[in-house]
């Protein structure tokens, strides 16, 4: 009994240096000044825009966010990248974190209370709930540390969540037949130029792909129990999946696809850059380079 | 090696029972207001191979200067992108005068354009036989003529 006990505590929490959430942090906070600035724009604009076509999402009525106004969203404009920025430098990983993950609910939900919603940013958004709770960590921290391991694996689980329910709801709204009706040739009339209109013309090849991405989709619970190159694999479609879709449709999915990363083991990064840097850099930190402590757990564990 | 005891324990595995649980949930039988746990249903509707529709919504409007114009719609635009647009088309339909909102924000946006006069809601309806296209036909589902266009309010609610 103590073993399943544990199995599932490992599972769920399990010990993973403390150096993946460091660099993590290094990706996700940069991208949330990125996603900002190009992605996901509309807030401010929205400031501009009469109140009669607001429709707030049932999060800004529970938490009480106010309508956007000019004001208002240039100041959360302000506070989300300042936070963002501090959060990826490693400082003040509990404050900025925080202040960072509340300021982004409310830019993307204001961004989302307007009739479109958005199902990219669940992983990204579960990633700034929970980097917070880990503290201070750095680069070179090889420290097995289960709360690390808890924050990776949430964002695991989010990554996995958007894939699987994704089908699930393929299920859910349009049937089995989902992948065998025409909702890619849909998408790629609407959006597509130049190989995508070549592409809506041809039913059979428009299956085959509809049918391989729903069976991945359904499948990425795997992902959570794979390692080694089946894993890289698995991410390396997903990659390819998000790049080819990008292409064909201007539909990127970038909040997802860095989270992916949480599935890397990031912390050998801190080896390379040990190696990698010069000589003389590492003699003047060379009491810096010296490993925490000896870590019992590989470093592709998650 | 860090381990979790206590407390840190127990509230990590509440935290993820109360988010796996609501996500599975917003699938299940949710909808898109409960984002960030909304179902995840991006590309989840099914288009019929043989007597499916694509639409396409557009909006035009006509200016003050008597020409008709294509209404940007993107954040640099008019500040709404087509898809929030196309998900309030019932709202459009049912109550044109949501329309006036429209003119309101360009006029807020690009005070330096011509004013909309009247502003048309229009839907591309593309028809698939066989997986392809091989019809189009443009439907106008709402028109509204702008109140007070050369300074343009938002209408009471």
């Amino acid at each position: 009994m103590r073993h399943i006990g544990r199995a599932v505590g490992n599972f769920w929490a399990p010990l993973v240096p403390a150096a993946r959430v460091a660099w993590l942090r290094r990706v996700i906070y940069p991208f949330v000044i990125v996603d900002v600035l190009v992605f996901v724009r509309d807030p401010i604009p929205h400031g501009d825009v009469p109140t009669a076509l607001y429709r707030p999402l049932l999060v800004r009525q529970l938490l009480h966010l106010p309508e956007p106004s000019p004001v208002y969203v240039r100041v959360l404009f302000g506070v989300l990248l300042l936070s963002a920025l501090v959060a990826a430098t490693g400082r003040l990983p509990r404050a900025a974190g925080w202040v960072c993950a509340l300021a982004m609910l409310d830019w993307l939900s204001n961004g989302m209370s307007y009739g479109k919603v958005d199902h990219d940013h669940f992983a990204l958004v579960v990633a700034l709930f929970v980097l917070p709770t880990v503290g201070r960590a750095g680069t070179r921290d090889r420290e097995p540390d289960a709360a690390a391991g808890w924050a990776v694996r949430m964002v695991q689980f989010a990554v996995v969540a958007c894939y699987c329910l994704a089908a699930w709801a393929k299920v859910r709204q349009s049937g089995w037949g989902w992948a065998s009706g025409s909702t890619l040739t849909w998408a790629l009339t609407r959006r597509g130029k130049g190989l995508a209109e070549i592409l809506a013309g041809q039913p059979t090849l428009i299956h085959v792909m509809q049918w391989v991405s729903w069976t991945a989709e359904f499948c990425s619970p795997l992902m959570l129990w794979l390692r080694g190159r089946p894993l890289y694999a698995y991410l390396l479609f997903w990659g390819l999946f998000h790049l080819s879709t990008y292409l064909l449709l201007t539909i990127h999915f970038l909040p997802l696809v860095v989270c992916l990363l949480a599935f890397v083991p990031l912390e050998r990064l801190g080896d390379a850059d040990r190696t990698l840097r010069p000589a003389w850099a590492r003699r003047r930190r060379g009491a810096d380079a010296r490993p925490r402590g000896a870590s019992a757990t590989p470093s592709s564990a998650r | 090696m860090r381990r979790l005891t206590g407390w840190s324990r127990v509230w990590r595995a509440l935290v993820t029972v109360a988010v796996l649980g609501l996500v599975i949930n917003g699938t299940a039988r949710g909808d898109d207001q409960q984002w960030p746990f909304g179902p995840m249903s991006q590309f989840a509707f099914e288009v019929s191979n043989s007597g499916g529709t694509v639409r396409s919504v557009y909006v035009e409007a006509l200016t003050v200067q008597g020409t008709m114009v294509r209404v940007p719609l993107d954040a640099q635009g008019i500040g709404l992108p087509r898809a929030e647009i196309e998900e309030q088309l019932g709202r459009f339909e049912r109550d044109p005068s949501l329309l006036q909102a429209i003119a309101v924000a360009h006029a807020r946006r690009h005070s330096d354009q011509p004013r909309y006069r009247v502003v048309y809601l229009r839907n591309e309806v593309t028809r698939l036989e066989h997986g392809k296209a091989v019809s189009h036909q443009v439907e106008t589902p709402a028109r509204w003529v702008v109140r007070d266009p050369a300074n343009p309010q938002e209408i009471a609610r």
